[in-house]
């Protein structure tokens, strides 16, 4: 076991600078007591509960310091007791970017010290140390009226009549020197540290930035130019060919007005039909009977029939009542012709005007 | 051999970046605001041409409805060629006779183009007036199509039965070709 955890760890303090090995091994680093702040709670809570409480503990501490190492002991009496090892940045800056165990002084000192035995801690700080019956450790500086190792045991409620001179000086340093100590295996998890490296920019190596600018500003001209290219000559194609599907339109609609044109010219003429022989049927079906017409004549809508009938009046009369005919009139005067009168009546014959009128 | 120092360096650098922008970029800018322009320019005129389908389609059926009339007219229409003549008389002689009536005088024209182009007829008819009356509205209605200008309707005495009618008239001619094309 002890050729196992020399082969595999390498364990130093953390203010003892030791160089790189070339074989790895994963590193233990023992923190002195004035490195960091430790705070204990006790706690009733079941798991659950305890797992919670843990959480906001390491949240709220660890606003403060760079890294919060915890443990948990449970205690005899059923109830859990949470150690929590507070590190400010500094301490850890020359770790960055490897993974560490962090190992708190005290905790350690814990794991070396026999129960009810009062103890001088010789490391950078000299202080007390005692480890109560059921498993609680007690450490104070040496310092003002904790010189008196009386006053140190009586503070944590322990007695011992011969504690000044029973007190065992345990130089820690040297027992780690001696042989690396682990924690147990069960701590690891509270302990562990890694910081990744902070990144800083070199501004001695700028040629292969500049470099990487230059192609990408390269590319970036090159694909600019063939996209728009590509986009211009699409615009251009397809202008192209709406603008000769235009001039196909455009020739289309010219031929449709020519078209339009030449039968709207033809129109009139062809709307104007049967106005002759629709004249003849209205004089043979209008005129009083007796009537003889000698001469019709129409040219456009002007009418002139001449003829004999008994009563040359009755036939302007009953000319006059069409909604064919205006204008009726006599061109010359009625003549008494044996026992008839001779006519000559003039007027407009509207056959078409009517007719488009009553549609 | 002279050692090339930093400031000759930073000189070279400058004319280098000089050169790049004289030859180059500015030369590649202006290309691109070309192009830019060329690219406005074109998508302006597609805008306007974008509705030339949907006009085309709209067109295409008021041709198709003016056509339909065009072919209509041309169905009543003497279709123009150099024997007009001949074809006008031959017409208004087969419907004189159809109604059994005697032809006194014909004359055909020459030939008008404005403001249509038709053929000025002058015919002078005789017969009973029944068969005048049916003859002229057959004329009238009928095809090719014969515009009535003036009719005079004559009889020549109280005991005869029959009337003489002179008409003067236009035949209507088909456009000549090229004139309309389809």
């Amino acid at each position: 076991m002890k050729h196992m955890i020399a082969r595999h760890f390498s364990a130093q303090w953390l203010k003892d600078a030791q160089p790189k090995s070339k074989r790895w091994t994963f590193k233990v680093i023992y923190l002195a007591k004035s490195d960091y702040v430790e705070i204990s709670k006790s706690i009733k809570a079941n798991w659950t509960e305890l797992l919670y409480i843990l959480k906001n503990e390491l949240a709220m501490h660890q606003l403060q310091y760079e890294k919060v190492l915890w443990r948990i002991q449970r205690k005899p009496d059923h109830t859990f007791r949470l150690q929590f090892v507070c590190i400010s940045q500094q301490a850890l800056q020359a770790y960055q970017g490897q993974f560490v165990l962090l190992y708190p002084e005290t905790w350690l000192a814990k794991q070396c010290l026999q129960p009810e035995q009062l103890y001088l801690i010789d490391s950078s700080d000299k202080y007390w140390a005692y480890v109560a019956a059921d498993g609680t450790a007690h450490f104070t500086d040496k310092k003002g009226l904790m010189v008196n190792p009386e006053h140190f045991l009586s503070a944590i409620g322990a007695t011992d009549d011969k504690a000044e001179t029973s007190a065992q000086v345990l130089n820690i340093k040297q027992v780690t020197l001696e042989q690396p100590i682990l924690p147990k295996w069960y701590d690891w998890a509270g302990m562990l540290y890694y910081r990744a490296p902070a990144r800083q920019f070199s501004v001695t190596g700028w040629k292969p930035y500049l470099l990487l600018g230059l192609t990408l500003s390269v590319i970036y001209a090159l694909v600019l130019s063939a996209g728009l290219a590509l986009y211009r000559d699409h615009l251009k194609e397809d202008v192209a060919q709406r603008q000769q599907d235009a001039e196909v339109v455009l020739l289309q609609r010219q031929k449709t007005e020519d078209l339009v044109a030449l039968v709207s010219r033809y129109t009139p003429l062809l709307e104007g039909s049967a106005k002759y022989s629709n004249l003849l049927m209205f004089l043979s079906e209008q005129l009083p009977a007796g009537t003889e017409l000698r001469r019709s004549q129409l040219n456009e809508n002007v009418a002139v029939i001449q003829g004999i009938a008994p009563s040359a009046t009755e036939v302007l009369a009953q000319l006059g009542k069409s909604p064919l005919i205006t204008e009726a009139r006599f061109d010359r005067p009625v003549q008494a012709e044996r026992d008839a009168e001779s006519f000559t009546i003039s007027f407009i014959f509207n056959s078409l005007e009517v007719k488009d009128a009553g549609n | 051999m002279q050692e090339i120092k930093p400031w000759h360096k930073l000189s070279l650098l400058v004319i280098a970046i000089m050169v790049l922008l004289k030859f180059v970029l500015l030369p590649w800018q202006q290309w691109l605001l070309n192009n830019a322009e060329q690219i406005a320019y074109y998508k302006g005129l597609q805008s306007k041409l974008q509705n030339t389908q949907l006009r085309a389609d709209t067109l295409k059926q008021q041709n198709e409805v003016i056509v339909a009339d065009y072919q209509q007219l041309m169905t009543k229409l003497l279709p123009a060629s150099s024997d007009n003549n001949i074809d006008v008389l031959r017409y208004v002689e087969s419907k004189a006779k159809q109604y059994h009536l005697k032809i006194n005088n014909r004359a055909v024209g020459d030939l008008q183009q404005a403001p249509l182009p038709a053929l000025p007829i002058t015919i002078t008819l005789q017969g009973h007036p029944e068969m005048i009356l049916a003859y002229l509205q057959d004329v009238e209605t009928g095809t090719p199509k014969v515009v009535i200008s003036n009719m005079s309707i004559i009889k020549p005495g109280l005991s005869v039965q029959f009337v003489n009618m002179r008409l003067d008239a236009i035949v209507l001619l088909a456009p000549a070709e090229g004139e309309t094309a389809i």
